[in-house]
C-alpha cells in the first residue's frame, strides 16, 4: 500500500507527549463501565538486532536472544531474563504466549548443544529450535519453572499457542510430521518452501505433555503465527506462493486441521499479513483482527499496525452483505502512516502486535523509529533534508547508486514495546532493549476468556482409513465480483454456436448479495434451454504439488525456466450442466483445482492450496465464489428438475443434490478422479421433441474414438509431464505428407523459432528455452537490446514468451490459454494479448494450418504442460534431470567461506525476495529463484539448487553467471564481472564446490 | 531500498526508542504496585468456557426435530422444501455440507430406560447427531455458533443458502436457547440440570423453552 510519508517527528513526538500527558496512567468512563488502564506484567523477547526477520524467513535465529519478563508495563518496572541459565548467552528465543489463565507461557528456545545447561537432568539444549514453557503457578512471575516441551534434534518447533480446555498446543514446525512421509509419488523426504529455500513449516498440534504430535496444514510454503479464535478455530498467517503469486494471508482452520479457509488478505492491499490476533470480543473492536502488514523481506518483519473488520469485510472494500458500507476492511491503527512495502519508512515500522482483552482496547506492539546510517553514524531520518528523503524512497535507483551513496537505509531494527491507545492515539515506552537487540512479541501476562474448545469434526471413517476426503463444487459459477470463473475468462472461441454468451446470468433476489447479477443455473442446466449448451466449464483437473526435496542441489536445472514449482495431474471429472462436481481426493495433500474447457485447458491458474484432512467432507459454494453468503446452487435452484432432464435420473434427486451429488450417488465410482477427461451426456432427455445432447468429449492419450485424436508419442505415466519425455517429441513427430509438416522441418533453426531437439548450453533442450524465454526486444534504431531499471537492477526488455509461466497474468486465467503458443496451435484467439499477438504473429498464409497440426491428444498433453507451469521435468528425481542428494557440501563450511561474498556481493536488489507490495508482485523467473533473506540455512539451500556438477564448478549457474558479463542480463556495459574469474572470492566459491567431488 | 542489516553495522548512536525509553523511564519511576499477577480489580474476564456440554436431551427433543423438518427455503420468490438432513446437504452418508452430519432416521432413545446407559447412548445414531449439532456450537455465542450463524447466513457461506429470516424464527430461538443454557460446570450432556431447559422442568414430558 502506498504510502504518503511523513515525519518522523509526528509519531515520536507523540509517543514522548502522551507520555508525558499520562503520567502513570488513570482511569476513563468508557460507556458506563469503568475501566482502569492498569499496567500489566508482559513478557518478550529480547533479540539481537541484526536478526535476518522477515515472513519468508521462518526460524532465524543468532546468539544473544532470550525470553524477558516485566513485572509491570512500565519502563521503571524491574525486568528479568527468564532464560539466561539455559541460553547462557548463545542462544535465542521467541514467539511467546500465554495461557488463558494468565500463569504459564510457551515459548519457543533454541541453544547450541554446546551449551552446559541442563533441564531435568538432561542437557537442555538440542541445536534447534524447541517448545518450552515457563510456569508461573506456584512461584509467581520470578520463580517460575521451566520445562521443555519438545526436544527434537532435528527439526525446529516455532510460534506455539495453547489449545483451551487443556487440549494441548497449535505450533508451526519443519517436523512434517506426515508430509515428510508422503510426497508425491510415494516418495519420502523433507520438503522445501516455494522459494527452495527452507524446510517448511506447517501446523502441528501436540498434548500439553508434548506427545501426539500430528501436523494438521500442508502449505507448501510456511504457515505461521497460529493463535486461537475466540469460536475454537486457530487463525495464522499462511504463505501463498504459486509462481508470482506470493504473499501472506490470513487463514483459519480448526484444531484438527479440518475446514481450513482464508479468512482475510487474499486479495486486499499490501503484501503480509503476520501475527494477526481477534481485538478484544466485548468492545468496541468486536469482530477485528490486529495484524501487522509488512513486504515480503527487507524490513525485519516491520510495516504498518493495521486493524482489520474481519466480521464484515472477507477483503478490502469486499462486503459480506449489502447491509455493510461497500468501501472498508482494513485501516492503519496510527494516525501516523507506517509504510507497509520495502524502503524508507518514515514513521517507522511496528511488528507482532497484541491487543489487550481488559477493556482498556489498548495494544502492546513492537516499534522502531525510522533511521538511517549517514557515513558511520546513525541519525533519525527527521534529520534528513527533503532531497534525500526523496532520494532513499526511490525505489528504482541502481544498485550501484545505491551502493555508493553516503546515507544508507540499512539500520538494524532496535524495536521497542509500547503501549498504544487507538483512540487519543498515545504511545507509551514500555521497555527499549539496550543497543545491539530488539525487543518483540510482547504478551501481556492477563487472563483472558478461554476460547470454545470445539470438539473433533465427525468424518468418514471408510475415507478416512484410505486416507481420502470429499470434495464437493456446488456451482463452478458460483463466483465473485473478480469474476474469475465469469465471462472475462471466456473469448469468443469460447462460445458454441448460437450462444452470445458462455454463462447465462440473471439478477440475484437474494437481499444480502453483493453481486449485481448471477449466473442463471436454471437455465444452465435446463437442456430445453440454449444456455444448456453454452457452458464452457467441462471437466475438473485435480492436481497435487510435488514439493522441492530438501538437501538436494540442482534443482533448478531439473524445474527449469518457470515460477512454478513441480505438479502432478491427479486426475479428472465431469462438471455437469449446473457447475457441480463432486469426488474423493487424496488427503493431507496439497491440491489444486483446476476447470478446464473442452479441450483440455484450465480457465484459471489455482494460486494456492487446499487441503481436506483424512475423512473429511467438504463443500464449496463455487469457484473463487463470495467468501459470505447462500450459495447460488441451493434452494429452489438446486431443487428444479427441469423436464427436458431424463426422468431416470430427475426421478430419484433427492433435496437439496446439485446434479454431481445426485449422479455420484447412483454411481458411487464416479467419485473417483479419472485418468482422462471424457464426456458423454447423461441428462439432456433425446427422447423429447427439439432436445439434444452436448457433444461427446475424449481427449484419451491413446483409445479415442478416432485414432487419428491418439497419442504416437510417449504418453505422461501418473500424471508427470516432463518436457524432454513427452513434449519435445511432438515436435519432431512425423507429421504430413513425408513430413512436410513437421515441426522441426519448419522451425529448424534457421530462422526465429528453432524446435529441434538440441541441447543448449545449460544443458537443457533448446527449444525448451526457446519456448519459456522471449527473445530480447530490440531498440529498432540502434539494433541493440532494450533494457530498462527494474528495482534498481538492469533488465533486458524480452518480447512475451509463447509459454506463459506468470500465475498472475490475465486475471489468474489458465497458463495455456494466456499462452500464444496456444492460440496458435489451437488456431483461436484465447487470453494471450495483443502484445504477445504482436511478437509472436500468426504463422503466414503459406504455412500448414497451425491449428490443425496437432491431434486432440496432442493439444491435451500441451495445455497440460503449460497449465502445470512450464516446466522441465515434474518430477524432481527424473533420471534425466540430474538432481543429486547433498552429503559433503555442508552448511558449516558454506557459512564459513561462501556466505560472506554472498552478502557482499549478491544480496542487493537483485536476489531479493518479493519485490513490489502487491501479491502478484515479479513476474520475472529470475526474481524467483535466487532468493538470499539474510538467513543462511535458507541462502545455503537455495544456493544448492545452482549448482549440478562439483567436479566442474565454474560450469555450474551459480558461478557461471555472476562471473561472466553481462549479469545482470541488462547490464549492458558492464565491464567488469560481479564475480571476476581471477578474483579471490571467485576461486573461494571453485574451492567449496570442489570439495562436493565427486560425492556432493 | 532497504538493506539487509549487516552484521559489521556499527552502531554509532542510540536508537531514538531507547533515547525515549530512558527520557520516560525517569518520569514514570514509581508506577505500579500490588500483585502483578491480578487484572485491575474491575476488569472482568470470563469464566473457563471449554469442557462445556449442551444439553442431550434438549437435543433430542428440541432440536433434532429441526434437523429432520422439512423447512420452507425461498429464494428469488420460489419457495421449496429442504431438510438439513437431505442427501444433498447434511445427510452423514452422501451429503457434504461440512462438519454437520445428520442421520435422518436416528431413533429416539428413551432416556427413562436405566439400560440406556450414558456408554449405551454414546453409541446411538441420535447421540451421533448430537455430537456433530454440539461441534457446532461456540459456547457462549450462540450466534457465533455455526448451527445458527450457517442457515442465517450471518457473514458466514452456506451451500444451502439462507435457511431461516431472522433470529425470531422458532427454530433459531431453540438452538439458542439450546447454546445457551450448557450444562453446569463439570457435569456430563447426561445431567438432570436438563429438567430446568422444559416447561414443566421435565425432560421427558415437558415443552421445549425457548426463553
Amino acid at each position: 500500500m502506498p504510502s504518503t510519508p511523513r515525519s518522523a517527528v509526528g509519531v515520536l513526538g507523540s509517543l514522548v507527549a502522551a507520555a508525558l500527558l499520562a503520567g502513570c496512567q488513570g482511569s476513563s468512563d468508557s460507556g458506563g463501565t469503568v475501566t482502569v488502564q492498569g499496567d500489566v506484567p508482559i513478557v518478550y523477547a529480547k533479540r539481537v538486532n541484526t536478526l535476518g526477520l522477515a515472513p519468508t524467513n521462518g526460524t532465524p535465529s543468532a546468539a544473544g536472544g532470550d525470553l524477558m519478563l516485566r513485572e509491570k508495563s512500565s519502563p521503571s518496572a524491574p525486568e528479568h531474563n527468564l532464560t539466561a541459565a539455559i541460553t547462557q548467552g548463545n542462544g535465542d528465543a521467541s514467539d511467546p504466549e500465554v495461557s488463558y489463565d494468565g500463569k504459564k507461557v510457551i515459548f519457543s528456545l533454541r541453544c547450541p548443544r554446546s551449551n552446559t545447561a541442563t533441564v531435568n537432568g538432561e542437557a537442555a539444549c538440542t541445536g534447534r529450535w524447541n517448545l518450552w514453557e515457563y510456569d508461573m503457578t506456584a512461584g509467581g512471575l520470578t520463580n517460575g519453572t521451566l520445562r521443555r516441551l519438545t526436544s527434537s534434534t532435528q527439526h525446529d518447533d516455532v510460534d506455539p499457542a495453547y489449545l483451551p480446555d487443556g487440549r494441548g498446543v497449535v505450533f508451526a514446525s519443519n517436523r512434517q510430521a506426515k508430509s515428510s512421509q508422503n510426497q508425491a509419488l510415494g516418495r519420502s523426504y523433507f520438503a522445501l518452501d516455494e522459494y527452495e529455500r527452507e524446510r517448511v513449516l506447517n501446523l502441528h498440534t501436540m498434548s500439553a505433555d508434548g506427545n501426539n504430535i500430528t501436523q494438521i496444514t500442508f502449505n507448501q510454503s510456511h504457515d505461521r503465527n497460529p493463535v486461537l479464535r475466540a469460536n475454537g478455530d486457530i487463525m495464522f498467517s499462511r504463505w501463498e506462493h504459486v509462481a508470482d503469486r506470493n504473499r501472506f494471508a490470513i487463514f483459519t482452520t480448526k484444531p484438527d486441521g479440518t475446514n481450513l479457509f482464508v479468512l482475510y488478505g487474499a486479495q486486499s492491499p499490501g503484501n503480509s499479513f503476520l501475527h494477526p490476533r481477534e481485538m478484544d470480543p466485548s468492545g468496541p473492536y468486536k469482530g477485528y483482527l490486529s495484524s501487522s502488514l509488512m513486504p515480503l523481506s527487507g524490513s525485519q518483519e516491520g510495516g504498518a499496525l493495521m486493524f482489520i473488520n474481519a466480521a464484515d469485510y472477507s477483503e478490502q472494500n469486499t462486503p459480506a452483505n449489502r447491509t455493510v458500507p461497500a468501501s472498508g476492511g482494513q485501516a492503519q491503527a496510527t494516525s501516523e502512516t507506517l509504510d507497509t512495502g520495502r524502503g524508507l519508512s518514515l514513521n517507522g515500522r511496528s511488528t507482532s502486535p497484541y491487543p489487550l482483552w481488559d477493556g482498556t482496547n489498548r495494544v502492546l506492539v513492537a516499534w522502531h523509529p525510522c533511521e538511517v546510517r549517514r557515513g558511520t553514524d546513525v541519525v533519525s531520518c527527521t534529520t534528513l533534508t527533503s532531497a534525500e528523503r526523496e532520494r532513499l524512497t526511490m525505489d528504482n535507483r541502481p544498485d550501484a547508486e545505491v551502493a555508493a551513496d553516503e546515507l544508507q537505509d540499512d539500520v538494524p531494527a532496535s524495536y521497542a514495546i509500547y503501549m498504544f491507545d487507538p483512540v487519543p492515539q498515545t504511545w507509551l515506552i514500555v521497555a527499549a532493549p539496550p543497543p545491539g537487540f530488539m525487543y518483540t512479541d510482547p504478551v501481556p501476562l492477563q487472563a483472558r476468556a478461554e476460547p470454545n474448545a470445539s470438539e473433533p469434526t465427525n468424518v468418514d471413517p471408510a475415507l478416512a482409513a484410505q486416507d481420502l476426503a470429499l470434495i464437493e463444487v456446488r456451482s463452478v459459477y458460483d463466483t465473485d465480483g473478480l469474476r474469475r470463473m465469469g465471462e472475462p475468462m471466456l473469448t469468443a472461441a469460447d462460445l458454441a454456436p448460437g450462444c452470445s454468451a458462455g454463462i447465462a446470468t440473471t439478477t440475484t433476489q437474494d437481499p444480502a448479495d453483493t453481486r449485481a447479477f448471477v449466473a442463471d443455473l436454471q437455465r444452465m442446466k435446463d437442456p430445453a434451454d440454449p444456455a444448456y449448451h453454452c457452458a464452457p466449464v467441462r471437466f475438473v483437473r485435480a492436481v497435487r504439488a510435488v514439493a522441492p526435496p530438501a538437501s538436494s542441489m540442482g534443482l533448478r536445472d531439473v524445474i527449469g525456466e518457470t515460477n512454478f514449482e513441480q505438479q502432478q495431474i491427479l486426475g479428472y471429472s465431469v462438471v455437469e450442466p449446473d457447475g457441480s462436481f463432486k469426488l474423493q481426493v487424496p488427503a493431507d495433500v496439497p491440491l489444486g483445482l483446476q476447470v478446464v474447457d473442452a479441450e483440455g485447458r484450465a480457465f484459471q491458474t489455482h494460486t494456492n492450496w487446499i487441503q481436506v484432512r483424512p475423512g473429511e467432507r467438504r463443500t464449496c459454494d463455487g469457484c473463487h465464489s463470495p467468501r459470505r453468503g447462500a450459495a447460488l446452487n441451493s434452494g429452489s435452484v438446486v431443487n428444479a428438475q427441469p423436464a427436458a432432464l431424463k426422468t431416470a435420473l430427475t426421478a430419484r434427486h433427492q433435496q437439496g443434490e446439485t446434479m454431481a451429488s445426485l449422479r455420484t450417488r447412483l454411481e458411487a465410482s464416479l467419485l473417483s478422479l479419472q485418468a482422462d477427461p471424457v464426456f458423454t451426456d447423461v441428462w439432456a432427455d433425446t427422447d423429447q421433441t427439439g432436445i439434444t445432447a452436448r457433444a461427446a468429449i475424449s481427449l484419451r492419450y491413446t483409445g479415442n474414438p478416432d485414432p487419428a485424436d491418439d497419442l504416437v508419442t510417449a504418453a505422461p505415466v501418473n500424471g508427470v509431464v516432463n518436457y524432454p519425455d513427452h513434449i519435445q517429441p511432438l515436435w519432431t513427430r512425423p507429421r504430413g505428407t513425408d513430413g512436410a509438416n513437421t515441426c522441426v522441418s519448419c522451425h529448424d533453426g534457421s530462422t526465429g523459432l528453432d524446435l529441434r531437439a538440441t541441447t543448449a548450453g545449460t544443458g537443457r533442450l533448446a527449444s525448451y528455452e526457446a519456448l519459456l524465454i522471449g527473445e530480447p526486444r530490440l531498440d529498432p534504431a540502434t539494433g541493440l537490446p532494450l533494457t530498462q531499471l527494474r528495482m534498481g537492477v538492469p533488465e533486458v526488455v524480452r518480447l512475451a514468451p509463447l509459454v506463459e509461466t506468470s500465475s498472475g497474468a490475465a486475471r489468474t486465467a489458465g497458463q495455456a490459454r494466456k499462452s500464444r503458443l496456444m492460440e496458435i496451435l489451437s488456431g483461436q484467439t484465447l487470453l494471450a494479448g495483443e502484445g504477445a499477438r504482436a511478437d509472436h504473429p500468426n504463422p503466414p498464409e503459406t504455412a500448414p494450418d497451425h491449428g490443425a497440426l496437432l491431434n486432440k491428444a496432442e493439444k491435451r498433453l500441451l495445455a497440460e504442460w503449460i497449465d502445470l507451469g512450464g516446466q522441465y521435468y515434474n518430477d524432481p528425481f527424473a533420471p534425466g534431470g540430474g538432481l543429486r542428494t547433498v552429503q559433503s557440501l555442508s552448511l558449516e563450511s558454506f557459512e564459513a567461506t561462501v556466505y560472506p561474498i554472498l552478502r557482499s556481493s549478491c544480496m542487493g536488489a537483485c536476489h531479493q525476495a518479493g519485490v513490489g507490495s502487491s501479491g502478484e508482485s515479479d513476474t520475472s523467473p529470475s526474481r524467483n529463484r535466487l532468493v538470499f533473506t539474510g538467513d543462511a540455512e535458507g541462502d545455503y539451500n537455495v544456493s544448492l539448487t545452482m549448482i549440478s556438477d562439483t567436479c566442474n564448478p565454474a560450469a555450474n549457474r551459480f558461478l557461471q553467471r555472476p562471473s561472466t558479463v553481462p549479469h545482470p542480463a541488462g547490464a549492458l556495459n558492464q565491464a567488469t564481472a560481479v564475480l571476476p574469474p581471477d578474483s579471490l572470492p571467485y576461486s573461494t566459491i571453485v574451492s567449496w564446490i570442489a570439495r562436493g567431488c565427486p560425492t556432493p | 531500498m532497504s538493506h539487509a542489516p549487516r552484521a559489521r553495522d556499527t552502531r554509532r548512536a542510540l536508537s531514538l526508542a531507547a533515547v525515549a525509553a530512558i527520557l520516560l523511564s525517569s518520569l514514570l519511576v514509581g508506577c505500579g504496585g500490588g500483585n502483578p499477577l491480578d487484572n485491575p480489580p474491575d476488569v472482568s474476564n470470563d469464566a473457563v468456557t471449554g469442557n462445556r456440554k449442551l444439553s442431550f436431551a434438549y437435543f433430542q427433543r428440541c432440536i433434532q426435530p429441526i434437523l429432520v423438518a422439512q423447512l420452507p427455503v425461498t429464494l428469488n420468490g420460489n419457495t421449496t422444501l429442504n431438510s438439513c438432513a437431505s442427501s444433498g446437504c447434511h445427510d452423514d452418508t452422501s451429503g457434504t455440507g461440512g462438519a454437520l452430519r445428520v442421520r435422518a432416521g436416528a431413533a429416539d432413545v428413551d432416556l427413562t430406560d436405566a439400560a440406556n446407559t450414558p456408554e449405551v447412548i454414546r453409541d446411538t445414531d441420535m447421540y451421533r447427531n448430537f455430537y456433530s449439532s454440539q461441534g457446532e456450537v461456540v459456547f457462549g455465542n450462540a450466534l457465533a455458533s455455526r448451527l445458527i450463524a450457517k442457515p442465517l447466513v450471518l457473514n458466514v457461506l452456506h451451500g444451502g443458502g439462507i435457511i431461516f429470516d431472522s433470529t425470531d424464527d422458532l427454530n433459531v430461538r431453540l438452538m439458542r436457547y439450546w447454546i445457551e443454557h450448557p450444562m453446569p460446570q463439570g457435569q456430563d450432556e447426561f445431567s438432570s440440570a436438563a429438567n430446568g431447559l422444559f416447561t414443566p422442568a421435565d425432560a421427558i414430558n415437558g415443552e421445549c423453552n425457548v426463553e
